[in-house]
């Protein structure tokens, strides 16, 4: 039984940490705080330091400009930037998500093509799932894209499509067999977005940030963008998407920080004198706070683990693991404004009347999307459910 | 960094099922609830055999020499079958006692014999108001001619029937400092046991201490509480062991239940309602289970774990009382039928919850102590 980081893993830490003291400057913290488009700050420039220090991509193989490190450097990594604030959005697809399924599935030049820019930090990328009509059902795509010659032709609409107005690339479903079954006749392709047809239109979230509406008309694209095999697309989907799920193990530092200034504020701040951590309430809901963010870190653990020991995203730890995140996430953004009081509506633009710079008023809007983003906490429960349980359909 | 149990343990995990899967069954949890004794004399002589009395006890002393991680995963099995026995009142909580507080010569003296099963001892801590404070030890040690004379009421005290010593915490007056643990014979004059009712039926006492007289201090007649505090975090955590092992069985029931029980043409299994039930219950163990194991490698390296051992035993409770209510309610009619197996798991996770700590009594400790660490953090 052990719980300790390999030592190489806790050296990589105190120089990951050094990194973010220097680089990330007081604008950058400030454009996180307050950034107007992205939940995880968006900054190419802060990005591609990163790709030139080879941190985007530590566990991939060296051939695609990887770093050939253990998972736990990577675990520590995440760990790192998610405490420092550090932005994310500029990468965090590409590296997390596109490239490991493109190592998995892509051809050797498209693996070529793709990966070392995102190894370098150079190339955004988004991922195009979410229809109109096909949320957590996604073998109900509508998007289709037709063979004409040497080119695919497509047609239809993606919806809540993050970053694509930064993106150089797009990752999308689409139908390539309509007379399939409707599992079978889907396919992944990547579109350039210089790619002319491609139009969006931004929807905003209520906390302010933007994701888009998308729409296809008449797109060409050339044969070879094809990821993986045709019409194999959802099933490369699945294994994709416990990848992009095991992605972000370290997000539980955050949390634990917004947890450390909570406990901070119940101890300082005193009603009729009295400071309000000496509520009973307020201290059994901190206390769940801490076993639920604590439980959050060691199943990212527990899934680095079964990572480290080869092999794709673990089904059972990662299934369990959303189900974890996005059932008490919610639960207790409710707490933290509970225990603010009147101060949890006020928002930054009233700062002096905001309890900790109206953090909670907006993590209380995002709580929300950050359950539904990636798949619904019921989704979550239905994957245990059937996958790790085995219950009948 | 593996966060489970290691080769060796998975081997004493898995010896122990088999060997648990052929003495104990719920019949035989069942029938051990109205016996006098309480468990089957011969089954406990196996298990002292096995060496699981002595698992924690260095080997100088007669034991394995295995740590508080091996007797957590032993545990997962030992609460998995409800085996009745008094294995975590001698092997566990006494053992721990007189490991950390015996001078030497009492350790060479009273180990052994705890550790082979000649001798079964018992620790007499909590009192009338159920707490695991110092203030809760109410009991008076007093002075008299060489010796100690104990007066007080010890409750909540599991299999003292059969202790051969009663290891009592007393004080002789007031403060933290003035607790210490005396040895008394249960037959002598002034004790006094009662059997408690319990929802568990697990064979607790009523211990009622008139003028008592005690053999002799467990170690020093000061201090003694400090070093016990180590005692209640090891044995809270093999407890929770206990009920992780117990409320996987749970979620087991309710999962094939479910899966053969035919509702409205479909099995009720595959009812959302009832899936997602199941879905948190298999996660809060996941999670509890970790917690319990953090906690348990943190304590058996010697690692501050005062924050791990109150959420460990919070969370592996909280899973287990869960786990033990929806696998009932699955169960619907087949799960309130006195004698089912899972009427077994919900009243014995009663006990489990209160033991060593109600879950609120923890998680008031994990807010102490993030009071305490909490800083004005220049980092942000
Ligand atoms: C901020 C944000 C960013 C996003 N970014 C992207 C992106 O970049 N790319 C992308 O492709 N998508 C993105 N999404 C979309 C996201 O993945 C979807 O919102 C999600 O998968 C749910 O789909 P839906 O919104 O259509 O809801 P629906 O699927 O319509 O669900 C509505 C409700 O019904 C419930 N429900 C549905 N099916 C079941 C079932 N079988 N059992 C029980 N309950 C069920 C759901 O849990 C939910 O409560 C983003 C979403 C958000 C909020």
């Amino acid at each position: 039984m052990d719980f300790t980081f390999p030592e190489a893993a806790e050296k990589f830490r105190l120089e990951v940490r050094e990194f973010l003291k220097r680089e990330l400057t007081p604008e950058i913290r400030d454009e996180y705080a307050h950034c107007t488009d992205y939940p995880h700050g968006f900054n190419k420039a802060f990005t591609r330091k990163l790709g030139q220090k080879g941190w985007l991509t530590l566990t991939w193989p060296k051939e695609y400009g990887g770093m050939g490190m253990d998972v736990w450097h990577r675990l520590v990594f995440d760990e790192e930037m998610a405490a420092a604030h550090a932005p994310v959005a500029a990468h965090q697809v590409a590296a997390n998500f596109v490239g490991p399924a493109l190592i998995h599935y892509g051809t050797e030049e498209q693996k070529k093509k793709y990966l070392p820019p995102i190894a370098r930090g150079e190339s955004t990328w988004s991922v195009g799932m979410t229809e109109a009509n096909a949320g957590t059902d996604l073998a109900s795509i509508e998007t289709r894209a037709v063979r004409d010659g040497d080119e695919w032709v497509i047609n239809g609409n993606k919806m809540y499509t993050e970053h694509l107005q930064d993106s150089d690339y797009y990752w999308v479903l689409v139908r390539t067999d309509p007379s399939a079954e409707r599992h079978r006749g889907i396919s992944i392709m990547v579109l350039d977005m210089k790619t002319p047809g491609i139009q969006m239109l931004p929807l905003w979230t209520m906390d302010g940030y933007r994701v888009n509406q998308v729409y296809f008309e008449d797109v060409r694209v050339p044969a070879d963008a094809v990821l993986g095999e045709l019409n194999r697309g959802f099933y490369h989907l699945a294994m994709t998407l416990n990848t992009m799920r095991s992605a972000g193990l370290g997000g539980w530092t955050e949390t634990r920080r917004d947890l450390e200034d909570l406990v901070l504020y119940a101890k300082e701040t005193k009603v009729n004198g009295r400071p309000l951590i000496e509520d009973d309430w307020v201290q059994n809901g901190l206390a769940e706070f801490m076993i639920h963010n604590q439980i959050s870190r060691l199943l990212a653990y527990r899934v680095a683990s079964m990572l480290e020991n080869g092999g794709p995203a673990p089904d059972r730890e990662t299934a369990v693991r959303q189900v974890w995140t996005k059932t008490y996430g919610q639960l207790h953004v409710k707490f933290a404004c509970d225990v603010i009081g009147m101060g949890s509506q006020v928002g930054h633009y009233s700062p002096k009347f905001a309890p900790l710079a109206a953090r909670w008023e907006r993590r209380y809007m995002g709580s929300i999307a950050g359950a539904h983003n990636g798949g619904t906490p019921e989704n979550a429960l239905n994957t245990v459910a059937l996958r790790v349980l085995g219950l009948p359909r | 960094m593996d966060l489970g149990p290691s080769e060796t343990q998975q081997v004493l995990k898995r010896t122990a099922r088999e060997f648990l899967q052929t003495v104990v069954n719920p019949a035989i949890v069942r029938q051990m609830e109205e016996d006098r004794i309480g468990f089957d004399p011969a089954v406990w002589k196996q298990v002292c055999e096995l060496g699981w009395t002595g698992l924690m006890i260095p080997e100088e002393y007669g034991g394995q020499g295995g740590d508080v991680s091996d007797m957590a995963i032993l545990f997962e099995e030992v609460g998995r079958s409800l085996l009745p026995s008094p294995l975590f009142a001698s092997g566990v909580e006494a053992a721990l006692t007189i490991l950390a507080l015996g001078s030497e010569e009492q350790k060479r003296d009273l180990l052994p014999k705890l550790a082979s099963g000649e001798k079964i001892f018992v620790v007499a801590l909590t009192e009338p108001t159920g707490t695991y404070d110092a203030w809760g030890v109410e009991t008076r040690a007093e002075r008299s001619g060489n010796g100690w004379k104990l007066t007080g009421t010890k409750l909540y005290i599991s299999y003292a029937h059969v202790a051969d010593l009663l290891i009592v915490a007393a004080r002789s007056g007031e403060g933290d400092d003035a607790i210490a643990f005396f040895l008394v014979d249960p037959k002598v004059n002034g004790v006094k046991l009662t059997i408690l009712d319990t929802i568990g039926k697990d064979h607790q006492y009523i211990v009622e201490l008139d003028g008592a007289e005690a053999e002799a201090v467990l170690g020093p007649e000061r201090g003694g509480w400090s070093a016990f505090q180590d005692v209640l975090a090891k044995a809270a955590v093999v407890h929770s062991a206990a009920s992780i092992g117990a409320a996987e069985r749970c979620l087991e029931l309710a999962v094939d239940y479910s899966k053969q029980r035919v509702q409205f043409g479909r099995p009720i299994g595959s009812f959302q309602a009832l899936q997602h039930k199941m879905a948190r219950v298999v996660t809060e163990i996941t999670g509890a289970q970790l917690c319990v194991y953090e906690a348990a490698y943190r304590l058996a390296v010697g690692q501050d774990a005062r924050l791990e051992v109150a959420i460990a035993k919070a969370a592996a409770s909280d899973a287990y009382t869960n786990a033990s209510i929806e696998g009932c309610h699955i169960h619907g009619g087949a799960g309130f039928i006195r004698g089912s197996e899972m009427e077994l798991y919900f009243r014995k996770a009663k006990g489990a919850e209160v033991i060593l700590g109600h879950p609120r009594w923890h998680k008031k400790r994990v807010t102490a102590l993030l009071a305490e660490m909490a800083q004005p953090a220049e980092h942000h």
